[in-house]
């Protein structure tokens, strides 16, 4: 490269030649010099529009306007009292609460403390605010406060200027890095607040987990317009070495065309990898990063903040014998789930396959048809189905009262050890002592679930195999049993052992077939929970909870939430199924035939 | 690899004595046991939206005139909860998911033949990382991530719009179904791409004329799971939704909720879980074939 840079340029052209670093460098001091060196003026604009396009946002999503405003003294009449009068919204609140279904938009509103009606969103201002859960206590009231913070009152002279005036980019980063600051005080700007006051702007602490969230959003941001400046970088060295070898600026339009063609690849994936950035990466980075903080219930009921806190929830996950103990427990149930749902289902799966495929059986189109017929039903449905089966008064029981078989089963269930006292209607998932029994019919539902798709996935695969080796293995005298070890068996598990290995990963993290089914429950036994433990109260796991639904109930259980624990393991979980997943890619040959 | 699904003509087991009547006693005896447990359930399902009332115990075991009635499907099609709604809340969730699902399976079939295609005929720097990474994420478990989501749609405004969560479900479905369509692709000899472009065609008229129409069977499969897929979902329509914006599935869920007495009424979800179940097991038959095809590939393919 350095070669081409030193060789001279055509004779006969306008543009002198120079080294390309001139005009790297030109990019790298900012978007679009280098081109602009270069002399391809309608691409230096394109690149010079990136920079402008962050500043605007960053402009428009700010109050640094006010902030020059009240520096050189010209904002005396913002930082005097605004006058609001409530009444107004107030009614507006009434009226949406008039229809009859007033609930809030799911559990995620209160846990993140944000009211549920929300108003126009302003990067600048509203979002951070503790709001209270109490709306419409007084009906329209007339109150005054200040609009902006006066920091001539502030105690200690702390001034959060970014915090106050910043916008998407220089606040971002800000609350990324701080994870917010409690602004609280009377002196702070001069006047009484209390902590929770919905409409209050600027005299309450920070919401930690939005300015994480939004931190993440920004830090995104940054990162394209950072690879936007590396291309740019790139762009204006080789664009510079092909100017010096051929003296010719490249019109725009063939630079389009030379993009599409180079670039084709990239400009397709674009998308796809936009969506992925933000609606995938995103989450996971977030989950990561809650699992250094100190992010529990209790930042919710006090005025604290999160903070970055390092491996103290790891610490307190895997470190504390109480937690370990309830956690191993968990882990093995788990383990224990997903191998034994993947092996019935496979298994019964397999069965009916050989059976339903059978030339011996008439009618098999119809026989295919009934029992493929839970795999065509949504699960969510199914699975509420059968949860109101096994209800105390549901199917099940019905069906054992009228044939009166209940006592015989009840002291069987009893006699095996799956029922903890033979009960007259079985309580399938609910006392204490029915853990075991819960289990079993977890297991069992599950099979009804996912038996079908196995059974097509196989018939899909037996009808794969070469006929001619059942042909060869008929004349050289084989039997049944025999042709079905040598031929069947083997041909129908290398097709799919990889898809046995995703189903096994699958209901690791199969949350529905538990959630739906039993909620987690029976309760753990209460003389079992270790004192420590004991504060989590309702987020503990119940008998039939696995992994991913216990963190369900760390996560989305009000008031007893433990964040930083169930980020902790969400990663462990990662780390079992992802290992799994690579594994099972790697062995894949057309995975390792690449490159 | 690609051989045609045929009805098989021959034994995957069973030799000579398989062809003694027991045998074939104890395959219909099993067939029937089978599908007395699959039916059950069902029948009893449809018997429990026929009945009376809001108990589960007054569902009868055999079907009686006396506790028969219509008022489950009534309620379903006529219970609004705001006047102003243009159809009965359930009709009206079951459209809203209608809608999610369309632009869901639209957008996925879209991007993901066009990311499946690049990663199968085209050779650059990170593919293999970006097709790794791609799976790896998709792995992550997604209840705090949730937490993360909820701030996205917050700062975008999305909250409480249904269609947005199409990206949501088509950027967790990319993943996947590219690494569906890229490994049937890999099927179809590069020679063809190589004839169109001497006869002058361009990169996307290769891809639209010649890939599509011939990855057809793939493609139908990961449109029928990309449709599928929010019928299902609870959990981010749950959290990012509320409950005049509310998906098909949370609707049927929160009848059967204990804790939300108004509503509770199994015998209301039973009826409405009929009526959403129906089409739904519609289109799974119908497209049997594609789906036993992609699932026989997939499971190849890894």
């Amino acid at each position: 490269m350095s070669r081409d840079s030193v060789k001279p340029a055509g004779n006969k052209t306008a543009v002198q030649s120079l080294n390309p670093i001139i005009p790297a460098a030109g990019s790298f001091v900012f978007f679009g010099l280098g081109q602009l060196i270069n002399k391809n003026f309608l691409k230096a604009l394109v690149f010079f529009l990136v920079p402008v396009l962050f500043f605007v946002i960053e402009i428009s999503t700010s109050n640094w306007g006010k902030y020059a405003d009240i520096l050189t003294g010209s904002a005396d009449e913002y930082i005097s009292l605004q006058t609001v009068d409530y009444s107004l919204s107030e009614e507006k609140k009434t009226g949406s609460a008039a229809s009859e279904i007033t609930e809030s938009s799911g559990s995620l509103a209160s846990i993140l403390g944000l009211g549920s009606d929300e108003e126009d969103f302003d990067w600048g201002s509203e979002e951070d605010l503790w709001a209270s859960a109490d709306d419409g206590s007084a009906a329209g009231y007339v109150e005054s406060f200040y609009e902006y913070p006066n920091y001539d009152l502030s105690r200690n002279n702390e001034k959060y200027i970014v915090r106050d005036f910043g916008g998407f980019f220089t606040r971002g980063v800000w609350g990324l890095v701080t994870l917010g600051r409690i602004v609280i005080g009377d002196e702070y700007a001069g006047k009484y607040m209390t902590l929770y006051d919905k409409n209050s702007r600027w005299l309450v602490a920070d919401n930690s987990t939005l300015l994480l969230g939004n931190g993440l959003i920004t830090l995104v941001v940054i990162i394209l317009g950072v690879l936007i400046w590396v291309l740019g970088i790139a762009d204006a060295y080789q664009t510079r070495i092909a100017l010096n070898k051929s003296g010719e600026c490249e019109p725009f339009g063939e630079f389009i065309k030379r993009i599409w063609r180079d670039a084709y690849v990239y400009i397709i994936l674009t998308p796809a990898l936009v969506l992925i950035l933000f609606f995938t990466l995103i989450p996971f980075l977030f989950t990561f990063l809650i699992a250094f903080t100190n992010y529990t219930y209790k930042i919710k009921l006090g005025a604290m903040l999160i903070e970055w806190s390092g491996f103290e929830a790891f610490a307190n996950a895997v470190v504390d014998p109480a937690w370990l103990s309830i956690f191993s427990q968990i882990f093995a149930w788990t383990v224990f789930w997903a191998l034994m749902s993947s092996f019935t289902v496979y298994v019964l799966g397999f069965i009916n396959a050989l059976i339903v495929e059978s030339p011996l059986i008439r009618g098999r189109k119809v026989w295919r048809m009934i029992m493929v017929l839970p795999w065509a039903i949504p699960s969510l449905i199914s699975l509420i189905l059968f949860k109101n089966m096994l209800n105390k008064d549901g199917l099940i029981n019905q069906l054992l009262f009228a044939t009166n078989l209940m006592e015989p089963v009840s002291n069987f269930l009893f006699n095996i050890g799956l029922q903890g006292r033979p009960d007259q209607p079985i309580y399938w998932f609910d006392p204490v002592y029915n853990g075991n029994l819960a289990k079993f019919c977890v297991i069992m539902v599950n099979l009804w679930l996912g038996a079908p798709y196995h059974m097509m996935l196989i018939i899909g695969v037996l009808s794969t195999i070469p006929r001619d080796l059942y042909e060869a293995a008929n004349i050289d005298g084989a039997t049944g049993i025999q042709r079905f070890k040598a031929i069947t068996l083997p041909s129908v598990l290398a097709a799919t052992v990889p898809s046995l290995i995703m189903t096994f990963a699958f209901n690791f993290n199969n949350f529905g077939a538990v959630y739906f089914l039993t909620g987690g429950g029976p309760v753990w036994d209460p003389t079992k929970v270790p004192d420590s433990m004991r504060i989590i109260g309702s987020s503990m796991p119940g008998q039939t909870d696995i992994l991913i639904s216990w963190i369900y109930k760390l996560t989305f259980t009000q008031s007893t939430e433990m964040f930083n624990v169930a980020a902790v393991y969400t990663i462990i979980i990662f780390l079992i199924i992802g290992g799994f997943s690579v594994y099972n890619m790697q062995r894949s040959k057309s995975f390792s035939e690449d490159e | 690899m690609t051989q045609k699904i045929k009805p098989s003509t021959h034994h995957y087991f069973g030799g000579s004595y398989a062809k003694t009547r027991l045998f074939k006693i104890f395959l219909y005896t099993w067939l029937v046991i089978g599908c007395i447990f699959v039916l059950t359930p069902v029948l009893w399902m449809v018997g429990a939206s026929f009945t009376k009332g809001k108990l589960l115990s007054n569902v009868p075991l055999i079907p009686s005139l006396s506790t028969f009635s219509l008022e489950h499907y009534e309620w379903i099609f006529t219970y609004k909860s705001q006047t102003n709604s243009f159809a009965s809340d359930f009709v009206m969730a079951f459209l809203r998911t209608f809608l999610v699902a369309g632009v869901t399976t639209i957008g996925i079939v879209f991007l993901t033949s066009l990311t499946g295609y690049v990663f199968a005929r085209y050779r650059f720097t990170g593919k293999k990382f970006m097709l790794l990474g791609m799976m790896l994420l998709q792995m992550f478990p997604s209840f705090m991530g949730m937490i993360a989501l909820y701030i996205i749609f917050r700062s975008f405004g999305w909250l409480n719009n249904p269609v947005y969560l199409a990206f949501i479900y088509i950027a967790g479905a990319i993943p996947t179904n590219t690494y569906l369509i890229r490994g049937y692709l890999r099927g179809i000899p590069k020679s063809i791409d190589e004839a169109a472009t001497i006869d002058g065609a361009s990169q996307m008229q290769i891809f639209f004329k010649l890939i599509l129409p011939l990855s057809k069977p793939i493609v139908g499969f990961v449109a029928v799971t990309a449709f599928m897929s929010p019928w299902m979902d609870f959990m981010l329509p749950k959290n990012m939704l509320d409950m005049q914006n509310q998906t098909v599935a949370v609707f049927l869920w929160r009848i059967t909720d204990m804790l939300q007495p108004f509503y509770y009424n199994p015998l209301h979800f039973m009826a409405g879980a009929l009526i959403l179940a129906i089409p739904i097991m519609i289109v799974q038959i119908s497209m049997q074939k594609f789906i036993v095809y992609g699932m026989a590939s997939g499971a190849e393919k890894g």
